[in-house]
Parts: C-alpha cells; sequence; structure tokens
C-alpha cells in the first residue's frame, strides 16, 4: 500500500510537469493550428536559464538571507524571459510562415528546437554532459504514518495547480481569454469582430512559453539534474498529452497530461522490467488514441471542409 | 513567361555552343576542389565561389533561360560525361581512401535523402524519424548476415522490404489525422526504436553489433583491393562503385516514380488532400505507399551502411540523423529528386571538411534548415513546374525556357 502512494505521488508529480507542457502546446494549435515543436526546448532554456542565475546569487550571497525571497524571483524572472523569448519565437519565425503551407512551419519549428538545444550544448559550459541542478525547493516534508510527503514536492503540485486554475480563470474569464477563445474558433470572423489577432496569439506565446519555462524549471528540480536534450522528450510528451485530451482543448490537456504521467508511472512500476521502456508506453498509449479516438478524449470529431 | 525571353541570343550560335562544356568544367572543378583537397581554404573558397555563381545565376536576368536552354539541349552528353566523371575520379584518389570513404557515405545519404524526399517533399508528411527506418534497414540487413549467414544480396533487398513494412505499420494509424499527428508518430518511432535497439538482447544493446560481413559478388570479398597495372586500390573504392550502381539505380527508379502518375498523385495529396480525393484519388492508398517506398529507400541505405562500416550501434540512428536528412532535403530543394541528391552530397561532404568545427555540426544543421525554410523554402533547385505535352507541343514549348527553377 505504501509504495501505491509513492508511485501515487510520483505520478502527480510527473502529471504536473507534462500537463504544464502540454498545455502550452495545445494552445498553440488552437490559435494557430501550429503544433510547435520547440515548445520542450523552450523548457529546457528555462532550465538552463535558471542555473547561471542562481549560481550567481549564490556566489554574491544572496541565497543564505533570502533564500525564501530570492528563489521566487530567479524563478519569475527565468518564466518572463521565456514568455519573451516565445513572442519572439511568434515575431521572427512563426509570423513571415503562417502564410506558407503548414508543413514549412512545422519543419521551422522543429529546425528552431534544433538550434535552441545545440545553442545550450555549445554554449553553456560543459554542456554536453549532465548538470546538477541546484536544490531550489526546501527539503524535508511530512510524515503520514510512514509515508513521506516532500515539501518539494508538494510545493511543484501546488504550482501546478495554481497556474493551472489562473490560467483556466483569464481563459474565462477575462477580455483576453475570450479573445483567444474567439480566435481558436474562427480567427477570420474575430478580426472582423474588431479582436486584434496578433496581440492575441502574442499573448498565447508568452502564456506558453512562460508556462514551459516554469515546467523546465520544475523538471530540474523534481530530477535534480539538467541535460541540454531533455526538451526533445518533455516536448513530445506535452504534445502526447495534448493529442490524447484532445488537441486545442485547454481542459483535455490537463486529462491528457494527468493521464499519460499516471500511465507512464504505473506501468514502468507494475509491468517487469518496465522502467526501461516508460517512454514506450506512453507513445503506445498515444498511438492507440490515434487509431480509436483520434479527435481525443475532450477534442470534437472533427470534419475536415472544403 | 518572362519578358527576358527576347534578351535570348540565338544568333550567338558560339556561345550557346561552348556554354555547355564551360559549365561542366566549373561544376567539376568546384566539386572536385571541395572533395580532393585536404585544407579548410580551399573547401571554403571554392564554397564561396560555388554559391556566387548560383547567386548570379539566379540574380542576371535571362542568364538563366540561357544555361536552362544549353542543360536541356545538351542533356545526354551532360549525364554520360558525369557518369563518365563519376567512375573516374576516385581513380586519381588511390592515396586518399578517407575520401573516397566520404564519398561513399555521401552516396549512401543521397539515397537516404531520395526516400526522405518521397514523403516528405512529394507527399507532403512530415516524417521526423526517419533515421528509425535507416536502423531498421541497417539491423536487419546486419542481424541477418551475422545470425543467419544469408548472404549481402538477399539481406540488402529484405532490409528495403522489412524497413517499408515498418513504415507501412507506422503509416496506418495517422490516415485519418491531421500532419502534426504524422510527425509525433514519427518522433514517437524514431525514440522508440532508439529505446528497443538499446536494451533489446538481440540487437547487442548499446554495443551494436560487429563484423558483419562484407559483400561477395560471385564469391569474391568487397574487402580484397583491386589492383589495376600492379597498383592496389584501397578497398573503398569496391564500394564505391557497389554504392554508385545502387544509388544510380534509385535515383532511376525514383525520377521514374516522379514522373509517373503516383508522383503525379503524391502532388496532388500534398497541395489538397480533400480536393484529391475528390478527384478520385486514394489519398489514404497513396499516402501509405509514400511512406512505404521512402522507409523501403531508407532500409537500403541501411544495409549498404552497415556492409560498408562493417559495424552499426544505436547512436547512428537517432534523431540527429533524421533531422541532418531532413537538412539534406530542405536544402537541396523539396520534390525535386536532382536538388535533393546535391543537397545531400554537400551536407554529407562539407562537414567532413570542416572537421575542427565538429561540435557545431547538428547546430549548423539546425540553422541551415531554419534559414532555408525561412527564406528560401524551395531550396537549392526549385521543384519544377510539370510539363503534360504531346511531344509536338513540348518540342514547340522547348525554344522559350519556361519561368520556374
Amino acid at each position: 500500500m505504501n509504495t501505491f502512494f509513492q508511485l501515487l505521488i510520483s505520478a502527480l508529480l510527473v502529471s504536473s510537469l507534462y500537463t504544464l507542457v502540454a498545455v502550452g502546446f495545445t494552445m498553440y494549435v488552437g490559435v494557430i493550428n501550429l503544433a510547435n515543436f520547440s515548445h520542450g526546448d523552450t523548457c529546457v532554456m528555462g532550465t538552463f536559464l535558471l542555473m547561471p542565475l542562481f549560481l550567481f546569487a549564490t556566489k554574491m550571497g544572496w541565497m543564505t538571507p533570502l533564500a525564501g525571497l530570492v528563489i521566487p524571483a530567479l524563478i519569475i524572472l527565468v518564466i518572463l524571459v521565456t514568455g519573451l523569448w516565445g513572442a519572439g519565437i511568434y515575431k521572427i519565425l512563426v509570423k513571415p510562415l503562417l502564410v506558407a503551407p503548414r508543413l514549412i512551419l512545422l519543419l521551422a519549428s522543429v529546425a528552431a528546437g534544433q538550434v535552441i538545444r545545440e545553442a545550450i550544448r555549445v554554449i553553456y559550459p560543459n554542456g554536453s554532459n549532465p548538470q546538477v541542478f541546484p536544490k531550489l525547493l526546501p527539503s524535508g516534508g511530512i510524515e503520514l504514518s510512514g509515508l513521506t510527503l516532500g515539501y518539494d514536492s508538494l510545493t511543484i503540485i501546488f504550482l501546478t495547480i495554481a497556474c493551472i486554475i489562473s490560467l483556466n480563470f483569464i481563459i474565462q474569464r477575462t477580455k483576453m481569454g475570450l479573445a483567444m477563445r474567439a480566435v481558436s474558433q474562427n480567427s477570420d470572423v474575430s478580426q472582423i469582430m474588431g479582436i486584434n489577432i496578433e496581440k492575441t496569439i502574442i499573448s498565447v506565446f508568452i502564456l506558453g512559453s512562460a508556462l514551459a519555462g516554469l515546467a523546465g524549471i520544475l523538471n530540474g528540480t523534481y530530477y535534480g539534474i539538467a541535460k541540454f536534450n531533455l526538451g526533445s522528450n518533455l516536448g513530445i510528451k506535452g504534445f502526447s498529452a495534448a493529442v490524447i485530451g484532445g488537441l486545442g482543448d485547454f481542459q483535455g490537456a490537463i486529462i491528457g497530461g494527468v493521464l499519460l504521467g499516471f500511465i507512464e508511472v504505473f506501468a514502468s512500476a507494475y509491468i517487469p522490467n518496465g522502467s526501461q521502456y516508460q517512454d514506450v508506453f506512453s507513445f503506445l498509449a498515444v498511438i492507440a488514441f490515434l487509431i480509436f479516438r483520434p479527435s481525443g478524449i475532450l477534442g470534437e470529431k472533427i470534419f475536415e471542409k472544403v | 513567361m518572362s519578358h527576358s525571353n527576347t534578351g535570348i541570343p540565338n544568333s550567338n550560335a558560339f556561345i550557346n555552343r561552348i556554354i555547355t562544356p564551360f559549365l561542366l568544367f566549373v561544376v567539376v572543378a568546384i566539386v572536385y576542389a571541395i572533395v580532393a583537397y585536404e585544407s579548410v581554404v580551399v573547401t571554403l573558397l571554392s564554397l564561396v565561389i560555388g554559391a556566387s555563381l548560383f547567386v548570379g545565376y539566379s540574380k542576371i536576368p535571362g542568364l538563366k533561360e540561357i544555361i536552362k536552354e544549353s542543360i536541356r539541349k545538351d542533356k545526354i552528353i551532360l549525364l554520360v560525361t558525369g557518369l563518365v566523371l563519376a567512375i573516374a575520379i576516385p581513380l586519381t584518389l588511390r592515396s586518399q581512401p578517407y575520401i573516397i570513404h566520404i564519398l561513399v557515405i555521401a552516396e549512401i545519404s543521397i539515397i537516404l535523402a531520395l526516400g526522405l524526399n518521397f514523403q516528405v517533399g512529394s507527399t507532403g508528411i512530415p516524417n521526423l524519424g526517419y533515421a528509425a527506418f535507416y536502423g531498421v534497414g541497417a539491423y536487419a540487413s546486419a542481424l541477418l548476415s551475422t545470425r543467419l549467414g544469408i548472404s549481402f544480396w538477399i539481406s540488402l533487398l529484405a532490409a528495403g522490404f522489412i524497413a517499408a513494412l515498418f513504415g507501412w505499420l507506422v503509416g496506418l494509424p495517422t490516415l485519418k489525422t491531421r500532419s502534426y499527428h504524422m510527425a509525433l508518430v514519427s518522433i514517437a518511432f524514431g525514440l522508440v526504436t532508439y529505446i528497443m535497439l538499446n536494451n533489446l538482447a538481440f540487437t547487442g544493446g548499446p554495443n551494436g553489433i560487429k563484423n558483419i560481413p562484407a559483400p561477395e559478388i560471385f564469391g569474391w570479398s568487397l574487402f580484397s583491393s583491386i589492383k589495376i597495372f600492379g597498383n592496389a586500390y584501397p578497398v573503398q573504392l569496391n564500394f564505391y562503385y557497389l554504392v554508385l550502381f545502387i544509388t544510380l539505380l534509385m535515383v532511376v527508379v525514383s525520377h521514374f516514380v516522379y514522373n509517373s502518375k503516383i508522383g503525379l498523385f503524391w502532388n496532388a495529396v500534398r497541395e489538397d488532400e480533400i480536393a484529391a480525393k475528390c478527384s478520385g484519388i486514394n489519398a489514404s492508398a497513396l499516402k501509405l505507399l509514400s511512406f512505404s517506398m521512402g522507409a523501403f529507400l531508407a532500409g537500403i541505405a541501411g544495409a549498404l551502411y552497415a556492409h560498408y562500416v562493417g559495424y552499426i550501434s544505436p547512436e547512428n540512428f537517432n534523431m540527429n540523423t533524421s533531422l541532418q536528412v531532413l537538412g539534406m532535403v530542405i536544402m537541396g530543394g523539396m520534390d525535386n529528386i536532382f536538388g535533393v541528391s546535391i543537397g545531400a552530397f554537400i551536407l554529407s561532404v562539407a562537414p567532413e571538411k570542416f572537421r575542427a568545427l565538429a561540435d557545431f555540426r547538428m547546430l549548423a544543421t539546425g540553422l541551415i534548415i531554419l534559414l532555408m525554410l525561412m527564406f528560401r523554402p524551395s531550396g537549392i533547385i526549385k521543384q519544377q513546374i510539370r510539363i503534360y505535352a504531346t511531344k509536338y507541343f513540348s518540342s514547340k514549348k522547348s525554344s522559350n525556357g519556361d519561368t520556374n527553377g
């Protein structure tokens, strides 16, 4: 029973990470029908931005008295930078290619991911090797009848839930969220209705990339290591979660992320020799969804029109 | 038709006569300089000269038409000369087996790029895990010949068909879905194949497969060197000719497929799947065919690679390889067989010349793909507009060059 609860917690943790990535992915698809394959590498950019900042802060001696203040500030700074990066990606890469066939844009996003990945490897000192990620979150935890709930795990889960709730608020209750929903339904008509499409798309890119930066930081704290090429895996998992939930659907991405995390953790725990094939299980799940329910759990069936 | 057509100097017969030999000389000189000289300066200089000539070719008005016209006129002479040079040039590189090795790898890359071009270029299906099919072919043929002792020729074909089967299976779940689902499934397949090759016992795990036997032709092993006039040639030369033969075969086959109805239907599916379906084209079957044929070529390339190098490991077939082949296709020109071959040649030879910068190779590949897509998405050589006309028409048309290209 005890192992089961431990597994439950790690499944929740993995789900949180996947959900954060999937939400960004699904928003891009919803708004401009783009599968942004550089999304996972944006996460890793967040990871690798935080590490030098943390080292710098430690060197300056800010950490010892004010750790509880400096670390959130650093995280917010990184999130802002990745958010701006998302806006830059849209301005430089996506916008000029919006008129081209979607295949070109998709391939360009793959190449952009490759450029980010390799730039991190080349620029970061000793970047080809895995790096130790600093401990950002408090160690220790609550003991509950032989079961430890680490403060760091609780923080990750709590942060994710907070982000999802506030994002949900933005999308459902604010004017900007209304614009996003309108653009994702029909961008031409929403333009006629006076919505500034460009502004809406940019805000989606900022939000998605900021979440990706957060996901990268949380991923680093959870595993304790950072590697330049973790992004391709993280991005594909996020995409898979978005597909399972229904591409373009915000709530679907959350459900997909949670489902994918649980499948991965429990399959690799209970299937003999499963931990080696952890990724294989999640991809099998995605392929099963593509065959039997290509529109995902929440997605509506798409009828293509001429 | 642009107005510059009138600028073709029909009277200037002398220029028209020497233009083909001149072009041939320039191209061969640049290629030879890049290939044969182990000097970064020479390579860089030749690349710069080649690039500036290319820019001049596409920017100077009227020049394009003249050159196209002369190429069309002397097509057969050019092809024969090219073939003779492809056979003769390596004979001059007797003391540089490493360069012949690079050329063999370049030939294998051409086969690879042609396969991916069917999928990405002709049909418009993104395949981001192409290296997995390459790996499946390499492992299939290596396992067949090391474990079962099957001869190279049979395992070569078997590798192609096994890879094609995998291509078919991977294509199946995404027929009814959108293009980015295909991208996801292909990446996932690439990762799964990589994990499997690393973890399964019979593929040798991360150590790969060693001692893959060399091909034999009528009992004569390709690992024994040829002697011509008492001079022993490096064994790489044997492979060079074997792979050259197979590559040319594949180029010709691809050319015919492209010009057949299948190629046309692929293009139709790429441009508008619904319209293609409405015109009675079986889009699903054609997409599967394109995927399997691309995978077949990858399998053949993999088998050639395995038997040439003699050692394979999962590292040869990871995501980076997929992206490199993608770079070749995009740089050369999607859906243009000649362009794709050029792209494959450049992107497999050039990195060997800049080995000092090997660390930046993947960064450069990513940048090349990105910049090409942003500024010249059609690649070095544009895809040609298909001309379907009777012989009467085409002979009439050939007097005025077409404007694309």
